[in-house]
């Protein structure tokens, strides 16, 4: 109970942080694309809350505002995207992630699939051009005498070149010409909120101190992702026969199929999602063993650049299994024990 | 022995797309009424139905084929129409096999088998394989490839949700979505993700 | 609601949830039959009305020619063979009919069409071994088809307009609102959403059927 005798929903404390861990991402956003960028946000988490009383007329309850995980979805949902995408876009994808990624499991951490996720997948499959196109960053600073609304580009995008990602580059089988300290602090064209691993990483500093996310099930994803890159890469020129001599560009590879993409930034935010998380911790790590491979599997074989989500979507849905197997199995060690010892 | 590896390839190939990228239910909607039923009561063991559909949608796929190599010749201009008939008999002969097959084996379920057997049979999910490979004109080693893997993809869609059924039972799920509704969105949700893999839409 | 009316309905509620194949126990929303041919090729009201043709076509005969042979056999097993052998001879007839209608338009639907035999909406009556009177079968299998058409040109009239923003190919939006909604994963959900909201609508019907038969008494 808060001192105006109000009751705070159960998550709002664990909410809270994670939207203070996008902060910073966002302000990376905003230096590299813009206040678009922002504003971006802001029409997320506008539309996550108007949606959220609509489900809760809908349902016949009363709204709790102090229930803010649609906030926290919808944050992610946006950092995913482009800066270049129109506001209807988010709009829809917030919509269709609270609505029927949230509210229609029954809100609060009773969903099976992550929201953020399925809201960014409807995205990518309804406007792939706009979602796996984007803008070069550092353009809103570089241009001469802009108008104010050229600066901002505040309501549509025009006249900027949309380009594609280096993972992209990496599907097409080359290696993404890009300087290391560029790509650890996002400066190359991208998502607006996953290519800055360094500000990520320092988030999750903050969160794993906060223990807010586990390290279990994030530690086997990358490390099943690091593996498939390094023994199948994708680029080109690096087949089975020249395997000892490769080493340093298998390990180029590595670092490219890491930093790009949405790896880190979905080990940070997605992944340690408490509603789709197992509880136990070896079903943790099967889960982000499993998560990597089927990551790794999309991006490979998948139509789509950022398999992540995609991926996260399938594993969700045979999380519980690993839960239930281990459980199950820790019970009939115990009563064994049980029948063992007299 | 290439010729061999070659139709063991082509045959592995369409085996694993039937399984994933052309999952039966979720890019095509095979059987989802039986699914949705049949995730939902727990009287019959899905795994039973589903290793039934895929036996029967295995010994089905060489008849469809002959019989679809038959009709292809010009007299039969009628093929179309007759098709969706020739291959329920198809399914009725592999019926009538495995029903033997089960009465004189004395399994000890013989009962539940039997009972559950028709349901298996006289499913979309075991005719509309048949009609995509006669459609598409697959080959042999490629039509048995997508009988197989459109069972084996079945049965992966049935454990699937039913792991989402055993999620939704135990939580929260708002009164209007229970049953039917939730099950439809947990199916279209792995679709989505099922899509990714496919990236357009199948030929239907 | 007139007061005869809710008497009507209390005290036929259970009857009428059970026959009622239109809204209280559609074959679509409440059983889950046909869902094959809403969710993947109803894209537009024009595929859904050759679908709606071939299912007006085969389920009604099917199902009165197998009653009326069905009586004679009796057992499960000969049944359900009797059920899917008519439908694939019924199937003939209309395959026929529908190329004549449309010619070439009816590929739009493809497979979807010849899969009506074995689609449980057509056949779903030989699980049950209740014996019905051909009359009772008539009635029973238009009135199916009536309530399946309903929700088969809801969804797709839905799903045209959200995917292309057009209905029955007349411009209606300017803007495509959802493309997803012309994709198998799109049809699935919107079933859903639709399926949930239909449900609630009939809660709301019968709570209401209930509170004003209390309000007379």
């Amino acid at each position: 109970m808060s001192k105006h005798g109000r009751k705070i929903h159960e998550g709002n404390a664990l909410n809270r942080d994670f939207i203070a861990m996008t902060v910073p991402v966002y302000l990376m956003a905003f230096f590299f694309y813009g206040p678009r960028a922002l504003l971006l946000g802001l029409v997320g988490v506008l539309t996550a809350r108007i949606t959220d009383r609509f489900a809760a007329v809908l349902r016949g309850r009363r709204y709790d505002s102090t229930e803010n995980s649609s906030v926290v979805i919808a944050l992610i949902l946006v950092l995913m995207l482009p800066a270049t995408v129109p506001y209807s876009l988010v709009v829809m994808a917030v919509l269709v992630a609270v609505l029927v990624g949230k509210e229609a499991f029954g809100g609060y951490q009773s969903y099976p699939f992550n929201p953020s996720a399925v809201g960014f997948c409807v995205a990518a499959v309804s406007w792939p051009q706009q979602v796996f196109r984007y803008p070069a960053p550092l353009n809103w600073m570089l241009q001469e005498n802009l108008t104010f609304e050229q600066l901002l580009s505040l309501w549509r995008f025009e006249g900027v070149t949309l380009v594609e990602g280096p993972s992209m580059t990496l599907r097409n089988g080359g290696l993404p010409r890009i300087d290391f300290w560029d790509l650890l602090l996002g400066n190359y064209a991208g998502p607006m909120g996953l290519c800055c691993s360094l500000v990520i990483l320092s988030c999750a500093v903050y969160l794993l101190v906060r223990r807010r996310i586990s390290v279990l099930a994030p530690a086997g994803f990358l490390a099943v992702v690091c593996l498939i890159a390094f023994v199948f890469p994708r680029y080109s020129e690096i087949f089975f026969a020249t395997f000892p001599q490769d080493v340093i560009q298998r390990l180029q590879v590595v670092k490219f199929e890491l930093l790009s993409g949405a790896i880190i930034f979905a080990s940070v935010f997605m992944i340690s999602e408490p509603g789709t998380l197992p509880k136990n911790p070896l079903s943790r790590l099967i889960y982000g063993i499993l998560l990597g491979f089927a990551t790794m599997m999309f991006r490979y074989f998948g139509t789509y650049e950022l398999g992540t989500c995609f991926a996260i979507l399938l594993v969700n849905a045979v999380s519980g299994y690993f839960d239930r197997a281990i459980a199950s199995r820790s019970a009939k060690k115990k009563a064994a024990l049980t029948t063992a010892s007299p | 022995m290439s010729l061999v590896m070659q139709n063991l390839g082509t045959f592995m190939v369409y085996a694993l797309a039937a399984m994933f990228v052309q999952n039966a239910v979720f890019t095509r909607g095979f059987g989802v009424s039986r699914l949705t039923k049949l995730v939902a009561d727990s009287a019959v063991d899905s795994m039973t139905f589903c290793a039934l559909l895929s036996l029967i949608n295995v010994l089905c796929a060489p008849m469809s084929y002959f019989v679809n190599q038959f009709l292809l010749q010009p007299a039969f201009w009628y093929r179309n129409y007759v098709r969706p008939l020739a291959f329920t008999v198809c399914a009725l002969i592999a019926f009538a096999a495995v029903f033997l097959v089960i009465a004189l084996l004395n399994l000890p379920n013989k009962k539940d088998l039997l009972a559950v057997l028709p349901l298996a049979t006289l499913n979309c999910a075991v005719l509309g394989p048949m009609l995509i490979t006669a459609n598409q004109n697959y080959n042999f080693a490629q039509t048995m490839g997508f009988a197989l893997g459109s069972g084996l993809g079945y049965a992966f869609a049935v454990i699937i949700v039913t792991e989402g059924q055993r999620k939704m039972n135990s939580r929260s799920v708002p009164a209007v979505f229970r049953g039917l509704p939730i099950n439809l969105i947990y199916i279209g949700i792995l679709a989505l993700a099922i899509y990714s893999l496919t990236g357009h839409r199948v030929a239907i | 609601m007139r007061d005869d009316r809710i008497r009507y309905f209390a005290k036929n509620m259970d009857r009428l949830s059970r026959r009622d194949r239109v809204f209280l126990n559609n074959p679509v929303i409440m059983q889950g039959l046909g869902l094959a041919p809403v969710v993947i090729p109803a894209t537009t009201l024009g595929n859904a009305f050759i679908l709606a043709v071939g299912v007006a076509l085969l389920l009604t005969p099917t199902r009165m020619i197998a009653t009326f042979i069905g009586q004679r056999t009796g057992s499960f097993l000969a049944r359900a063979v009797t059920y899917a052998l008519t439908a694939g001879v019924v199937y003939i007839g209309v395959g026929y009919i529908i190329d004549y209608l449309f010619g070439t338009g009816a590929l739009a639907v493809g497979i979807y069409l010849p899969l009506l035999v074995l689609e449980p909406l057509i056949i779903k009556r030989y699980e049950s071994p209740k014996r019905e009177r051909l009359i009772t079968s008539f009635k029973k299998g238009v009135i199916t088809t009536i309530g399946f058409c309903l929700v088969l040109f809801l969804m797709a009239g839905l799903r045209e307009l959200l995917a292309l923003g057009t209905l029955g190919g007349i411009e209606i939006l300017r803007v495509s609102l959802l493309p997803m909604a012309s994709m198998p994963a799109g049809g699935f959900i919107l079933l859903g959403l639709v399926a949930s909201l239909w449900r609630g609508l009939v809660n709301t019907f019968k709570k209401n059927i209930s509170l004003g038969v209390k309000n007379l008494q």
